[in-house]
């Protein structure tokens, strides 16, 4: 009988179940095939050039803990993260809430904001790369005029890394602000006038009104920035990897890491042992914040 | 009706009979990771089609790192060029794995009796000629000519206690005190291999090389000894101690260009476009300056045949055809790509640019440091790179021998590592991996 119904469902819904599954196996194909195969690389050894593939157990693990290259990527990449999220949320909440409290023109400052969300990164990078140019960048320009010292924005190690993460604020904040504008003009305004005539302020209004119903809007965003800031890799290689004397020191972030072992060195087991510790890093992290962010029922 | 499916057949009629000599064509593909060539490659895809009405040539050229992973992807996938021109460090792991053809014996004749021999001996893999060299590549000495006579220098440095002074005497600062102009614009950072290599020719000078020869015919580190501590001496002395170089200024080729140093160490092929993007420009090139030896680092590329090809014969005469005298000047001319032929007079090159000399004439005793044909040189060379990057920004290591031995013994650890993980590390006496010039 069970099985009569069933059929008589795909029958019903026989072409939203033929596109689901068409696009299900695509996605199959595409993501857990590649995420299947790294697992699998990663207890192996490959040259990318031999077809011989020995099986390596634990060793390409092994080695990743005595690697201080690993560490100091993780390091760079936690730090890159652990600053874009917070800073990237709190001003465009910010620059939200502005936007959404009336002012004029709001449609322009919202235009403003979203144009570096459309720029595509690699030419972003490349005219931030010469704003931070050490002789001729606008950015040591304008600290001449306050008497300040040239930086080196991209060749010293440490002031490297926060200039990639000032680049990638100023590229992510149009985009969160644009999905906080959403949550925002969506908080119903009988709360708010309810609050007032109660006697509320602002700030009261913002911390204990606002934020509870946008929560599920943060929670989005950080846990989509945070996956975004740990896979950072096109401004690093566009600003910091050159060769030939270009201005720039590597900054060490574990996409590239693994993006040089696997494709430089051929060493595509150990790059997909370093894959595979990213990929459970993030899920940890995820998980993390849904449980301290999700609405509690 | 009757009229749109007549227009239709005539249309698919058209494209079906231009496709037809294409199809019955054949294709020969040719890659290089090298984009200054295309414009002569250009021309030689023109010529040969123009002689062999039945030939598709098709050449790519692609940035050299992107040219690396796709030659690492293509040739064990069975869907490689028919040729290919790369580096001698790099096609033996190609040799070794079964990817490339070997010549025909005109070809190796023609190797063996228009090269230079040291090219020939770095091209000669077990005993076997694979490639027709394409390129021989020294690293030289650029020199602002109008900088050293403002100075009171009559000419290049011939020493490195020349090589200091004049780095002193040339470098300039503003009124705070910051470095505007590098005496010497040393290659202290830049990610890649490229610190490494150009380490690697103040190190010849110093007596030592990246990679040395065991007698069991293996590799061990060469650097973690006197030759590697003057070395970075050297660097840490110009950058912390004389101030003649500096990380928060430009270098290399854009500095030079840009009268920002008043030397620098590189191959010839930025040469036109540093004519290009200052003309005015009057510089010169030199032999670097001795040491405790005279050398620098040379390295070549030639044109190799994927063994999978369908067109052997094919390829082999087209690598021919563009070795012919007047492509190989026109690069020449044009890229600063050094053909190493002994055949070819190269006077009317040099009486137009008198600043290419310097890469074909070279004295007796003067030594070729070269890469080892080794897979695993780009990682040992990369992460050694890093390394002295950090060593070149620590201020403390000036007239500090022993914190520099300390920096060498933990890079040279992890060299010796890695030559361990390829089966490569060889233990007792060593020998620098060098040729002399005869």
């Amino acid at each position: 009988m069970g099985k009569n119904k069933l059929v008589r469902s795909l029958r019903r819904n026989y072409f939203c179940v033929s596109v689901v599954i068409f696009i299900f196996v695509l996605y199959l194909i595409l993501r857990f095939v590649p995420i299947g195969g790294t697992f699998y690389l990663s207890f192996h050894q490959w040259d990318l050039i031999k077809p011989d593939r020995p099986f390596v157990g634990l060793d390409n693990f092994r080695k990743l803990t005595s690697d201080f290259r690993f560490r100091e990527a993780l390091l760079n990449t936690t730090i890159f993260a652990g600053v874009l999220v917070p800073c990237s949320i709190v001003l465009s909440l910010l620059i939200a809430t502005a936007i959404n409290s009336g002012i004029k023109f709001t449609k322009i400052y919202e235009l403003i904001y979203f144009i570096p969300v459309v720029i595509p990164m690699v030419p972003a990078s490349i005219i931030w790369k010469w704003m931070y140019d050490p002789q001729y960048g606008i950015l040591n320009y304008l600290l001449s005029l306050f008497n300040i010292e040239p930086k080196a924005w991209l060749v010293d190690p440490t002031l490297a890394l926060y200039s990639i993460t000032l680049v990638c604020i100023w590229k992510v904040l149009g985009y969160n602000m644009v999905i906080f504008l959403v949550g925002l003009r969506n908080v119903p305004r009988t709360y708010l006038e309810a609050a007032e005539i109660d006697g509320a302020s602002w700030f009261q209004i913002f911390i204990r009104i606002v934020i509870p119903l946008i929560k599920p809007i943060i929670l989005y965003l950080v846990v989509i920035n945070t996956i975004d800031a740990f896979k950072i890799f096109t401004p690093v290689y566009t600003m910091t990897v050159g060769g030939q004397g270009s201005f720039g020191t590597e900054v060490k972030v574990i996409a590239y890491e693994i993006f040089q072992n696997g494709f430089r060195y051929f060493k595509m087991g150990y790059a997909s042992a370093e894959a595979l510790i990213l990929f459970l890093i993030v899920t940890v992290i995820t998980v993390v914040q849904f449980g301290l962010l999700r609405e509690r029922e | 009706m009757f009229k749109k499916i007549i227009v239709c057949l005539v249309f698919m009629s058209v494209i079906l009979v231009s496709a037809v000599p294409a199809l019955t064509k054949d294709k020969v593909t040719l890659w290089v990771g090298w984009p200054l060539l295309m414009p002569t490659f250009e021309k030689v895809e023109k010529d040969y089609e123009e002689l062999n009405p039945d030939v598709d040539v098709e050449i790519l050229a692609y940035d050299i790192r992107e040219f690396e992973r796709k030659l690492a992807i293509t040739l064990p996938a069975g869907t490689g060029p028919d040729i290919f021109i790369t580096s001698e460090y790099i096609a033996p792991m190609y040799i070794e794995a079964g990817y490339v053809a070997e010549p025909p014996e005109k070809i190796v004749e023609f190797v063996e009796d228009k090269y230079q021999p040291l090219v020939v001996q770095i091209n000669t893999f077990d005993g076997k000629i694979y490639g027709v060299p394409h390129i021989g590549i020294a690293r030289v000495l650029y020199w602002n000519k109008d900088m050293f006579f403002e100075e009171g220098i009559g000419g290049p440095p011939e020493t490195w206690d020349e090589l200091i002074d004049y780095a002193q005497k040339l470098a300039k600062y503003d009124s705070k005190g910051n470095l505007v102009r590098s005496g010497i614009s040393m290659r202290l950072f830049g990610g890649g291999s490229g610190v490494t290599e150009k380490f690697a020719v103040h190190l010849c000078q110093a007596g030592g090389t990246v990679l040395g020869r065991t007698k069991d015919g293996k590799w061990r580190a060469n650097y973690n000894n006197e030759a590697g501590v003057d070395t970075v001496k050297l660097y840490v002395d110009i950058v912390h101690k004389y101030k003649a170089d500096s990380f928060d200024i430009k270098h290399d080729t854009e500095a030079f260009a840009l009268e920002l140093a008043a030397m620098y160490v590189r191959e010839l092929f930025p040469i036109p476009q540093i004519r290009e993007a200052n003309p005015d420009l009057n510089f010169g090139t030199a032999l670097m300056p001795r040491y405790k030896e005279w050398g620098t680092v040379f390295n070549t590329e030639s044109a190799f045949v994927y063994k999978m090809t369908e067109n052997y014969d094919l390829a082999w005469d087209l690598i021919e055809f563009f070795n012919q005298e007047k492509y190989l000047k026109e690069w020449f001319r044009n890229s600063g790509w050094v053909p190493p032929r002994i055949d070819i007079d190269f006077t009317d090159i040099f009486a137009e640019e008198p600043a290419y000399k310097t890469a074909l004439e070279f004295p007796e005793g003067y030594i070729f440091a070269t890469y080892p044909p080794l897979p695993c040189v780009d990682e040992i060379y990369t992460k050694l790179g890093e390394r002295l990057e950090k060593a070149f920004r620590d201020s403390s290591l000036v007239d500090n021998p022993e914190g520099i031995k300390l920096v060498l013994e933990g890079a040279a650890e992890e060299t010796n590592e890695i030559l361990r993980e390829n089966g490569l590390y060889g233990e007792g006496e060593i020998e620098p991996y060098w040729v002399i010039s005869k």
